[in-house]
């Protein structure tokens, strides 16, 4: 008899034991599926209506009546001239096809990050408006492309522009971003123009 | 697993504990897995061969029936099958079907004519009448607009530009009084223009019996008795096999680099916008014109928002 009970307590002790580890499993697994991933929410995009409202200084007369201080901000929270969803797409094509005289001034604002968080924006459901990170990125890779594929096209003199310059600039900047394909599109450009 | 307890001899007592157990046998280890994998099998044969079925019910002439019913939701549910089933890799032969691009082009056309004229129809019938009246006259032609919408896609994911003649048209055609229902059809047509440039450029990696075939195939249809037909089919022999001074003798072609150079010029911003990438798939004297015009783009028109699902 008292055999039999020490088997009985045995299989307690066991069955207990088994039912913990289960658990834990059970609980590890429940974890994995319901552990969602933690969306950073972009931070809210400057509004430019503020420093718009502050640019005219009433009770005082030209040039006082303009805040040169508010002019200089909202300077910094526009989005590009009307226009640019098609000058971009056209600025990409031609750069696409190696044409001779691509507006690089216009790919040189598509590599500009700043500029396009501010032209690609998003209104949440809470009615905070905030930059679209992946729209922004995708111009400014498709842009990266775009100069690459130009530069396989050519088989004249070096352009020599100034706003050729300043896309070399730009693609130079990118390669410090911390963004990962960013630095490797941007690295990849820049060794492009290096070879010419 | 089986157990068998061993006999007992009589007036005996069974012995305490477990009876004793036996190994499988080779015929319970087989019934196991043999009996399950047998359904599995034929359960999988079975899906196969709904799905063959299913297939190969996709052939020109099933989908020019239904394109051709008599009830306008048939028809185009049959153009929206058709755009589906022309996206997937395996419908190469589908896509290079020059003759069954040449019917459904020949269909978009009629349908397209019938479309603008109901529209001019609706718009003098309904003139003074109540708004929500007018809205529900508007709604009765959705199947037609559907069936040329659908229609146009399709044409744009053949290897074949037969298309580039008719979605020119709807490129073109600027003054409706559908505007939301045009709007959308000219942008959808300047997509599917789109999608053929970047087709012309894939039909040059076919293998070379196959393009012969297809060439052979679009000349045969210039002989064609249908002059409209003739004249598609010369238009796509233009692209895919171009020769020079074809261009000076043939006086009805359609300039793909032309229509986009015009249509350019419309007052719809993103219209400009699609413009702007598409005509680069295309070849032509106006291409980087258009493209250094578009790059100066100061936002002039309008943008018309078209509500999602209309």
């Amino acid at each position: 008899m008292p055999n039999e009970s020490n088997q009985d307590a045995g299989l307690i002790r066991r069955g207990i034991f088994l039912l913990i580890v289960v658990g834990g499993i059970v609980a590890v697994v429940l974890w994995i599926i319901f552990q969602r991933p933690v969306q950073t929410i972009p931070t809210q995009s400057k509004q430019p209506e503020p420093h718009l409202a502050a640019l005219v200084v009433h009770d005082a007369a030209f040039p006082g009546a303009i805040s040169w201080t508010a002019l200089g901000m909202v300077a910094d929270t526009l989005p590009s001239n009307a226009g640019w969803e098609v000058r971009y797409n056209a600025a990409g094509s031609l750069a696409r096809l190696g044409a001779k005289d691509v507006p690089w001034n216009v790919l040189a604002e598509m590599l500009d990050e700043n500029q396009q968080m501010r032209n690609f924006r998003v209104r949440l459901e809470s009615g905070v408006i905030v930059p679209d990170e992946a729209a922004a990125r995708l111009t400014m890779i498709s842009a990266l492309k775009a100069i690459r594929q130009w530069h396989a096209k050519q088989t004249g003199p070096m352009e020599s522009s100034r706003d050729y310059a300043v896309v070399a600039v730009a693609v130079d900047r990118l390669t410090e971003s911390p963004v990962a394909e960013m630095k490797k599109q941007a690295e990849e450009t820049r060794r492009v123009f290096s070879k010419r | 697993m089986p157990s068998q307890a061993a006999p007992l001899p009589e007036n005996q007592e069974p012995p305490k504990g477990l009876p004793p157990v036996q190994p499988p046998s080779g015929k319970f280890i087989l019934q196991l897995f043999l009996v399950p994998g047998v359904i599995v099998v034929l359960a999988v044969l079975l899906l196969l061969a709904f799905r063959y079925a299913i297939g190969s019910g996709y052939t020109p002439a099933s989908f020019l029936r239904q394109i051709d019913s008599d009830n306008a939701d048939i028809r185009w549910r049959g153009a929206s099958d058709l755009a589906q089933v022309l996206k997937r890799p395996e419908s190469v032969s589908l896509k290079t079907d020059a003759p069954f691009a040449l019917d459904l082009a020949e269909r978009l056309k009629s349908a397209f004519d019938d479309l603008v004229r109901k529209e001019a129809d609706l718009q003098a019938a309904q003139a003074g009448k109540p708004q929500e009246e007018r809205d529900a006259a508007w709604r009765k032609l959705k199947a037609e607009r559907n069936h040329v919408r659908f229609l146009a896609a399709s044409l744009g994911d053949f290897l074949v530009p037969i298309g580039v003649p008719v979605l020119s048209e709807i490129v073109l055609h600027e003054k409706s009084p559908d505007l939301q229902g045009n709007t959308l059809r000219r942008r959808q047509a300047v997509w599917a223009m789109g999608h053929l440039g970047a087709n012309v450029k894939e039909f040059q990696k076919l293998p070379q019996e196959r393009k012969t075939e297809i060439l052979e195939a679009l000349d045969a249809e210039t002989k064609s008795e249908n002059p409209r037909r003739a004249a598609w089919a010369r238009n796509a022999l233009f692209y895919l096999a171009p020769k020079d001074g074809v261009a000076q003798i043939i006086d009805d072609l359609v300039f793909v680099d032309r229509v986009l150079a015009q249509a350019a010029k419309a007052e719809d911003r993103y219209l400009r916008e699609q413009i702007a990438l598409t005509i680069s798939f295309w070849d032509g004297p106006q291409v980087v014109p258009t493209l250094r015009e578009l790059s100066r783009d100061n936002g002039w028109g309008t943008v018309v928002r078209v509500p999602e699902g209309d």
